[in-house]
C-alpha cells in the first residue's frame, strides 16, 4: 500500500524564501510602528533576532543612516551538516568557514539563513542581505556564529586581540528586552546611563534580561560575529574560537 | 494575537501551508504567491481571529480562498509540463506518481484527503475549515479513497 504522505515533494526553498521575505515585510512594518509610536527607542529598535546585530551591527546606528537592523528567520535550521562551497556560494553568495568543531568543545548544529534588512529612520530599506547563522554546541550551551558580506565599522565593541593581521573585537553587556508599550522608569532610565542594562524592544509582553557576549572580525571580505546569550563561554573561549577560524582560512 | 506569534505560528505551519496550496495550484511559483497573499491577508484580518488555538485551521480557510482565487484567474493555464518540471526530480520519500493521483481527483475530494490523511487534522477540524458538514468531509474521504484505488490500480495494469 502507497504511504500517501510521500505524494508531496519537500517545501522547495524558494517557498521557504517568499515566506520569508513577506513575514519580514510584516515584520518590518510593525518594527516601524513601535519605533514611531514609542520614542524612548529613538535609537535602537531590535526586532527578534536581536542577536544578528550585536557586535559590529550597534556601533553603525548614530553615526550613519541605518537606524535599524530587522533580522529574520525560520524557527527550523535550513542545514542540518556542513554544506559545501559550491552551495554556500549559491545559496549566500559567499563562504564562510565553516567548523566541524573547536577545541573547546563546541561542535557544528546547523546552519539558518538569516534574511537581514538596514533601515533607516523612514523606514527606508537601505540595504537588504542574506547571513549564514552557524550554530554550535556544548552540552546545552550554544554558540551563533553570525557571518555575512556586511561589515560595518565599529565604535562600541572593544578590540581585544590581533591574530595574523586580524583585528578581534569583544563586547559584553546585559540587554533588558522589554515590550513595545513599555514605560521606562526612573531606575531604568539610570540603569541606562550608568550602562547597566541596553534597552530593547522586542515583540513579546514580557522583560526579559540576557547577558549577551560576542566577539566579532573580518576575514577575507566576511565579516563573523560570535554570539552567546547567557553562555558559558568565557571571552577567552570565543578568542581562541576566532583564532581557529582565521587559522582554518 | 502579536505579530511575534503570527511570524511564528506562520513558520511552523510552513510545509503544511506548501501541501495545502499544492494540492489546488500545480505549479510552485503559484503556491509561493497564493501563501504569500494569504499572510498579508490574514496579518490585517488578526482581530477577526476569534481564538489562537484556531490559528492554523482559520489560516488555512485564507489560504485555501486565496488558492482558489489565484486558480480561477489562470484557469489551468499550467500545461503538464510546467508542472513536471517544478517537481524535484528524486527526493527521500517523494512519489510523483503518487501526486499525480492526488491531483487527478476532483478538487473538492483532494482537499479534504490532503487535510485528513496528509496534514492529520480530523473530520471536525476539516468541517470547520472547508465550512462543510462533517457527513460531507467523511463521503469526501470515501469517495477520495476509492478513486484513489482506482487510479493507482490503473497505473499498475499500465
Amino acid at each position: 500500500m502507497k504511504n500517501l504522505k510521500n505524494a508531496f515533494p519537500n517545501t522547495p526553498a524558494s517557498f521557504q524564501e517568499k515566506v520569508n521575505d513577506t513575514l519580514n515585510q510584516i515584520i518590518e512594518e510593525e518594527a516601524y510602528s513601535n519605533m514611531k509610536k514609542h520614542s524612548i527607542f529613538n535609537k535602537k529598535v531590535v526586532i527578534i533576532a536581536v542577536a544578528a546585530a550585536l557586535v559590529i551591527g550597534t556601533g553603525a546606528f548614530a553615526g550613519g543612516k541605518i537606524a535599524f537592523y530587522n533580522c529574520s528567520s525560520s524557527s527550523t535550521p535550513t542545514y542540518t551538516s556542513i554544506q559545501s562551497k559550491e552551495t554556500m556560494q549559491k545559496v549566500y553568495g559567499f563562504t564562510p568557514v565553516v567548523m566541524d568543531n573547536f577545541t573547546n568543545g563546541y561542535q557544528f548544529k546547523s546552519i539558518t539563513t538569516v534574511n537581514a534588512s538596514a533601515n533607516d529612520e523612514d523606514n527606508k530599506k537601505v540595504k537588504s542581505f542574506k547571513e549564514a547563522e552557524i550554530d554550535y554546541v556544548k552540552g546545552n550551551d550554544k554558540i551563533s556564529l553570525y557571518t555575512s558580506t556586511d561589515i560595518q565599522e565599529d565604535n562600541q565593541s572593544k578590540l581585544v586581540d590581533t591574530y595574523k593581521d586580524v583585528k578581534i573585537y569583544y563586547t559584553t553587556y546585559n540587554d533588558k528586552c522589554v515590550p513595545a508599550d513599555y514605560k521606562l522608569t526612573e531606575q531604568d532610565k539610570a540603569d541606562e546611563a550608568s550602562g547597566k542594562y541596553i534597552f530593547s524592544c522586542g515583540g513579546g509582553d514580557k522583560v526579559k534580561i540576557t547577558k549577551i557576549q560576542g566577539a566579532a572580525f573580518v576575514k577575507n571580505g566576511i565579516s563573523y560575529n560570535f554570539c552567546g546569550l547567557d553562555s558559558t563561554a568565557t571571552q577567552t573561549d570565543l578568542i581562541a574560537m576566532a583564532h581557529e577560524i582565521i587559522d582554518a582560512e | 494575537m502579536n505579530a511575534e506569534t503570527f511570524v511564528i505560528k506562520i513558520r511552523q505551519s510552513e510545509q503544511t501551508l506548501y501541501r495545502v496550496a499544492k494540492t489546488i495550484l500545480k505549479n510552485d511559483t503559484d503556491c509561493e504567491d497564493a501563501v504569500s497573499e494569504a499572510i498579508l491577508k490574514a496579518y490585517t484580518k488578526l482581530n477577526t481571529l476569534r481564538e489562537d488555538k484556531f490559528f492554523t485551521t482559520w489560516f488555512i480557510r485564507i489560504l485555501i480562498n486565496e488558492c482558489y482565487r489565484m486558480r480561477k484567474k489562470q484557469l489551468n493555464t499550467v500545461d503538464l509540463q510546467t508542472c513536471e518540471e517544478s517537481l524535484p526530480a528524486s527526493e527521500t520519500g517523494y512519489d510523483p506518481g503518487l501526486y499525480e493521483a492526488l491531483v487527478a481527483l476532483p478538487h473538492k475530494i483532494r482537499m479534504a484527503v490532503t487535510l485528513y490523511y496528509i496534514e492529520g487534522y480530523r473530520v471536525d477540524e476539516i468541517k470547520q475549515i472547508l465550512h462543510i458538514p462533517a457527513g460531507t468531509v467523511k463521503s469526501r474521504l470515501a469517495r477520495g479513497r476509492y478513486l484513489l484505488k482506482e487510479i493507482l490500480e490503473s497505473e499498475e495494469v499500465l
